[in-house]
């Protein structure tokens, strides 16, 4: 009896650990019917063994390069889904809130840019203590629409010193305040 | 008995070695075998410089292969990874153009 329990304790344990760790990975594969019907589709998923190799073969051109492989080193995924149409509300409006309802708990609303006709744009981090372990990012805009999920930690003063350079801006919170 | 088979019978018939017949062969055999030997030694040694010399041209072929394959890999990934930051610091602006200058509605704050 009391192994029987050490072995669901440990199970729990084993469960909980990765939930506690790092941010987890949003499904960005359930919408196949938009990039049926897009004329340009982006798909990028890079996990951790392949990010680290590219963030070797990027490490070694120049200064920035260098920082953006310090950046990339310790994340664990970056997964984008980008769908481009040859005409104004060509996809399921949707498909957004089921991509949005697929965002779990523990992930929190700092950035919403909401127009009628032009883009709409929602930004959510997961954060643990004051580092922020994931990322995601839904764009949609008239003829475009973006989801991008970065899961691991993300240094937002070494993301705010790229600015410029690959034309990431700062991340600014519901205060208005750069963090 | 005919003309032929006389004949054939006194060609083929048994007559004895001449004396030291055997030991000359002994010896011619003896001489072909020694240098046979020393060749064959050497051979060995050439067989055995030959297959460590394929080993080490197969083995840097293959890690030459898998290097290169990595390369490709790398540079692959690398490509994409650009591909992404882009797309992630293109929308990123798009809500920075929005927050500086549109009529952005402020952010929720609500948590999931």
């Amino acid at each position: 009896m009391r192994t029987m329990k050490r072995v669901l304790l440990a199970a729990i344990v084993t469960l909980m650990v990765p939930a506690a760790g790092i941010a987890q990975r949003i499904s960005l594969d359930a919408e196949k019917e938009l990039a049926a019907r897009a004329v340009r589709t982006v798909e990028v998923t890079l996990d951790g063994p392949l990010l680290r190799l590219a963030a070797r073969f990027l490490g070694s051109q120049d200064a920035d390069s260098v920082k953006v492989a310090n950046l990339v080193r310790r994340l664990e995924g970056i997964y984008v889904r980008s769908y481009e149409f040859d005409g104004d509300g060509q996809y399921d409006r949707a498909a957004v809130s089921r991509f949005r309802s697929s965002i779990g708990t523990g992930w929190q609303k700092i950035v919403n840019v909401s127009s009628i006709d032009e883009e709409n744009v929602e930004v959510y981090t997961q954060v643990k203590g004051d580092m922020i372990t994931g990322l995601v990012l839904i764009a949609a805009e008239p003829r475009e629409l973006t989801f991008v999920n970065i899961v691991g930690p993300i240094d937002l003063e070494e993301l705010a010193s790229l600015e410029g350079q690959f034309g990431i801006p700062r991340i600014v919170t519901q205060s208005g305040a750069n963090r | 008995m005919t003309e032929l088979e006389r004949h054939l019978k006194e060609t083929l018939k048994r007559t004895e070695p001449p004396a030291g017949f055997a030991d000359r062969v002994a010896e011619k055999a003896f001489r072909a075998g020694a240098p046979a030997r020393e060749s064959s030694w050497w051979s060995r040694t050439w067989m055995r410089a030959a297959a460590a010399l394929l080993v080490v041209v197969v083995g840097a072929g293959v890690w030459g292969g898998y290097r290169m394959e990595q390369r490709k890999r790398g540079e692959a990934a690398a490509a994409e990874l650009m591909l992404a930051l882009e797309i992630t610091s293109g929308k990123m602006n798009l809500v920075k153009k929005n927050l500086n200058e549109g009529p952005a509605r402020p952010a929720e704050g609500r948590t999931r």
